[in-house]
């Protein structure tokens, strides 16, 4: 078996013009491949990518965008040969993604190509070390992906919502890392205590505390509309654990049923 | 809302409570050449056609470069990286996730003779709460149907299809097509032949021809329920 294979490259910095392979596209004149950094399966972990630079990080659900982009071409236009190469020598003008070497792996007659492409993606794209603050937003990515809420109409990220207040004064704004609009407004906060220190994290709990305190006391969100998604609590964090479940429901994100577990609250009535 | 990528936020202009400050946007230089001698006309008309009636296209700007009048088609904003281009195989996907914005392109590219759609689409597929559906290229419409813009009016006044393909034929939905069709059917002359006016003569396109493309576009507008019912089994919208 000739496995035909082209490298997938991310140029971070155009000035540097130095590439970094993310994926490897191959095929084997029956059909095409593709493997890419933060692809699993159908999971996709966007940690992957964001962990290669700090220019990376908001730009995580473009290169999703690219990687099942690729994905598709992979799957449903190896059919026509011509098309397949003429997409492909699109690329390379002047994307920050091109291709970079390509190249022939003879894996001789017994060789299945699955198993000569992970054998290519091992070889060579370098995974990068993922930090605690990757992983969990990762699994905060998973669990709005496996409860479904990301699909509801109005999920948004990184809300700021202004509401008059009740007795006069300065208007009121609340914070939310995820917020969704409908049937009744939702309102999420997201908590990593793992490697904050004690003033950092008091500083993060007391914002959060007083986001959702605010929210009830203008009868914006009842506490079943207010939820903390965290990582599991040390005995140094129960306390703030406490305080957190005073004003709303806290969700230890390395519990395997968080997703069904936020699910039911958001349809709670 | 669509939102278009900034290269570069140069200084702060003055003081004032909106903090105005010089940036730069990034952008696609389009120019006439000898295969396109109207590109720049067709896109600047194009832009205004589609701004008029709320089209999701990229908008753009004209500009002066060194050979003269160019247009420049502004960047979908993505942070960091681009979006790609669609690909053939996206297009069952993306015609489900939108619906109106794929009624509206359909029903705007057979208005203005748009026959080379194409991939000439960016999209986002697989990010459920982040929308982006941005049409751009529009050189082959209007003037650009036919090699001689005379031709190409005669086209568009004559009440053909012009658009034999179109990568969303068979998935558009019959809804939103007849809505949209409906909806330029509505739009007054007047402002048909403001997009197409630039009143004097611009690059290769005389005053007179702009105005000939205004009563074409007018004609065909009235005539555009008609073509649609007449070309049903090539368009094969969805009911």
């Amino acid at each position: 078996m000739n496995l035909n294979f082209q490298v997938i490259q991310y140029i971070d910095d155009p000035l540097a013009a130095e590439g970094r392979n993310i994926a490897v596209l191959g095929h084997d004149g029956k059909r095409a491949y593709f493997r890419a950094l933060g692809m699993d399966g159908h999971e996709f972990h966007p940690s992957h990518f964001k962990a290669i630079s700090p220019r990376t990080r908001a730009s995580a659900w473009v290169y999703n965008e690219w990687m099942e982009w690729f994905r598709y071409l992979t799957l449903y236009e190896w059919s026509n040969p011509d098309d397949f190469h003429a997409v492909l020598e699109s690329l390379n003008k002047g994307q920050k993604i091109m291709i970079g070497s390509v190249g022939v792996l003879d894996g001789g007659s017994d060789a299945k190509p699955e198993e000569a492409m992970d054998y290519l993606f091992r070889r060579l794209v370098k995974i990068p070390k993922i930090q605690p603050d990757l992983a969990f937003e990762d699994r905060i990515a998973e669990v709005f992906r496996h409860s479904e809420l990301i699909y509801r109409e109005g999920f948004d990220e990184d809300v700021e919502i202004e509401l008059d207040p009740i007795k006069g004064g300065e208007p009121v704004r609340l914070e939310f890392s995820f917020y969704l609009p409908e049937p009744k407004p939702f309102g999420i906060r997201t908590l990593l205590f793992n490697g904050l220190s004690r003033r950092s994290l008091e500083k993060r709990v007391s914002a959060i505390v007083s986001t959702f305190a605010q929210a009830g006391e203008i009868g914006f969100l009842s506490r079943d509309r207010c939820v903390v998604l965290c990582d599991r609590a040390g005995a140094r964090e129960r306390d703030y654990v406490n305080r957190l479940s005073d004003v709303a429901q806290v969700i230890d994100l390395s519990d395997g049923n968080a997703a069904w577990t936020l699910n039911d609250i958001f349809r709670a009535r | 809302m669509q939102t278009y990528k900034i290269r570069w936020i140069r200084k702060k202009l003055s003081s004032g409570i909106t903090s105005p400050a010089a940036c730069t946007l990034d952008a696609t230089l389009k120019f006439d050449s000898q295969e396109s001698p109207h590109c720049v006309y067709n896109e600047h008309v194009a832009l205004r056609l589609a701004q008029t009636l709320h089209i999701p296209v990229a908008d753009g700007a004209l500009t002066n470069t060194g050979a003269g009048h160019a247009y420049a088609s502004l960047q979908i904003d993505s942070p960091g990286l681009m979006l790609p281009d669609m690909l053939k195989s996206q297009i069952p996907d993306i015609a489900r996730s939108y619906e109106e914005q794929v009624g509206a392109l359909v029903a705007f590219d057979i208005f203005i003779g748009n026959w080379d759609r194409g991939r000439n689409i960016k999209a986002s597929v697989t990010t459920p709460h982040i929308r982006v559906f941005r049409a751009f290229d529009h050189e082959h419409a209007l003037l650009g149907i036919e090699g001689d813009p005379a031709q190409s009016i005669n086209r568009l006044r004559g009440g053909d299809l012009i658009v034999s393909n179109h990568p969303f034929y068979d998935h558009v939905s019959s809804l939103y097509l007849v809505r949209w069709v409906d909806r330029i059917r509505k739009i007054p002359d007047q402002y048909i032949q403001e997009c197409c006016n630039l009143w004097r003569d611009f690059r290769a396109v005389a005053a007179s021809f702009q105005k000939e493309l205004g009563h074409a576009l007018c004609k065909r507008k009235i005539l555009l329920p008609d073509i649609i019912q007449n070309n049903q089994h090539t368009i094969r919208a969805k009911s």
